[in-house]
């Protein structure tokens, strides 16, 4: 029982202790610390329940990935001293929602989780120059989470309960129509946080959105939520609908569209967005075509997405390149920060030896085995038609010089220390793994 | 006396919320359609605890759906108040 309840203590009580160390110290190095230490303390504390499955709610190397996920958003987190407590709080918290929604285990956790996600977003994103761009996010959070919970209600009328294990069960008669419908607008509203919909509010173009808060919308929160759709996708399946067709060929569309939107995009920031949307409907194929027993790739597959999109976003913040064609001589200009970007990019688009590569190798192998080919080939297609765009992006970073060199300041200086970690991460595990192949079975096809 | 009333009634004022939230421009007109849909959640729920399944969760489902629509009507104010602050700060001799 202690273990249940531990991991979730540790976090929002560590964002207390932050919000209160920020009020007492001027220094914004201890709340951060502190905030790094409830993190890694929660996911040391998800493996040691290791021997009991699930019982924080959700499996051990998720939590991890999650809360590492979320020390890895902690150095971007910029602003005065008090302002940068109260984001190191707001941080530990939406991660403690999104631990929350990913562990779900009744529509209920998944409402609050999702609750907690949200105004934990919209918070971070608030700054002196953007509190305009909320209004659109406001919306999208407010009409997602009126389908969430629109949703919860309708599955519990349809079978008497909130808890997901037994929402799962097979259907009794009459209650298909509900059950289908309630579980089609819990996917609609898990959408909204699993970035399938255009999130207006961090991709504005008149006024970037803070780093720390594209690092918790992009990947702490769009995480949590491909974990609970993991967890609904059950209920899909005892509503009569193949969550794999309707998941996996979501996801596409989704792949697509983000592909397509960045195709024609100049402006930098939006660019990564789309490739973020693009990301995710990998991602959701891969969700929709996980073994529930094994969900190993799956969760490799989202480490990857997290390592990569992290660093490439904090590459860009990091050497300030706004519309395209401020990249150029970016390596002779600020060299560590263009590999970094190379490589993240190069991991994103699914080239080896990169973690990326592995990633979305096993999503595709997946949805192979459980006989959808013909997604895995839609697909594979998005990603060579994503190759001109990152190329686009990439070859002017060789040309000569045209970007500054840069006199960091403390601020840019830990969010490129982001970028070079994240990179050196995309890096050593793709080579680590390609040369182990043969000991892990969801990658032996490959060798 | 059936539920499907107060479903149809619930699922219009939903359905009204979400295309209002989608459409309008205003954060106040996105926290009234916020709270007309919240509004239909409620009774939905509620007609769905008295006519389908009568069991405590469906009372603990209902106070969390109030319980969200205070937080999000808190949010909204929050955002309203944070522009208004803006605003005058940038136009200090309009500010009354």
């Amino acid at each position: 029982m202690p273990l249940q309840v531990y991991p979730y203590s540790l976090l929002w009580v560590g964002a207390l202790a932050a919000l209160l160390l920020g009020l007492w110290l001027r220094r914004p190095i201890w709340p951060a610390l502190v905030c790094a230490l409830a993190l890694l303390g929660t996911g040391l504390a998800g493996l040691r329940a290791r021997s009991a499955p699930d019982a924080v709610g959700l499996q051990p190397t998720a939590l991890l990935l999650l809360c590492a996920a979320a020390i890895l958003c902690l150095p971007l987190v910029q602003g005065g001293r008090r302002g940068a407590a109260a984001r190191y709080a707001l941080l530990l918290l939406g991660s403690f929602g999104a631990v929350l929604m990913a562990g779900a285990q009744a529509v209920t956790d998944l409402l609050l989780g999702a609750v907690i996600v949200a105004t934990a977003g919209l918070a971070l994103l608030t700054d002196d120059e953007g509190v305009a761009r909320l209004i659109g996010h406001y919306a999208l959070a407010a009409a997602a989470l009126l389908a969430l919970i629109y949703g919860s209600v309708l599955l519990y009328g349809a079978a008497g309960t909130t808890s997901l294990v037994a929402l799962a069960a097979p259907a009794t008669a009459g209650s298909e129509p509900l059950l289908r419908l309630g579980s089609a607008l819990l996917v609609l509203g898990l959408s909204f946080w699993a970035c399938l919909v255009p999130v207006q509010g961090w991709s504005a173009r008149a006024a970037p959105a803070p780093a720390a808060a594209v690092g918790f919308i992009a990947v702490v929160a769009k995480l949590a939520a491909l974990l609970a759709l993991l967890r609904v996708r059950p209920v899909l399946a005892a509503a009569g609908v193949d969550p794999v067709l309707v998941l996996g060929g979501l996801g596409v569309a989704v792949t697509t569209w983000g592909n397509v939107r960045a195709l024609r995009e100049q402006d930098l920031p939006a660019l990564l967005r789309h490739i973020g949307t693009a990301h995710s409907g990998y991602l959701l194929l891969g969700v929709a075509a996980a073994q529930a027993r094994d969900p190993a790739p799956l969760l490799f597959a989202f480490g990857a997405y997290a390592v990569a999109y992290l660093g490439a976003w904090s590459a860009l913040a990091a050497c300030r390149c706004r519309r395209h064609g401020e990249q150029r001589g970016l390596l002779g200009a600020q060299p560590a920060v263009a590999v970094a970007l190379l490589l993240c990019l190069l991991s994103l688009a699914g080239l080896p030896p990169l973690a990326g590569f592995l990633g979305l190798f096993a999503v595709f192998s997946s949805a192979m085995a459980a006989g959808y080919g013909l997604l895995v080939i839609l697909a594979v297609a998005n990603l060579a038609l994503a190759l001109i765009y990152y190329l686009r992006l990439l070859l002017p970073i060789f040309l000569p010089t045209e970007v500054a060199s840069d006199a960091s300041t403390g601020a840019a200086s830990a969010v490129r220390w982001v970028s070079i970690a994240c990179a050196a991460c995309a890096l050593a595990l793709g080579i680590t793994l390609t040369l182990n192949l043969n000991e892990l079975p969801w990658l032996a096809v490959v060798s | 006396m059936s539920a499907l009333p107060y479903l149809l009634l619930g699922a219009a004022l939903v359905a009204l919320a979400i295309w209002s939230a989608l459409r309008r421009r205003s954060l106040i007109g996105h926290m009234l359609a916020l709270e007309v849909g919240l509004g239909g959640v409620l009774l939905t729920s509620a007609a769905l605890w008295h006519f389908a399944a009568p069991r405590p969760e469906g009372l603990l489902l209902a106070l969390l759906v109030l319980t969200l629509m205070a937080l999000q009507l808190t949010l909204g104010l929050a955002i309203l108040v944070a522009l208004h602050r803006q605003r005058r700060e940038a136009q200090p001799g309009e500010s009354s």
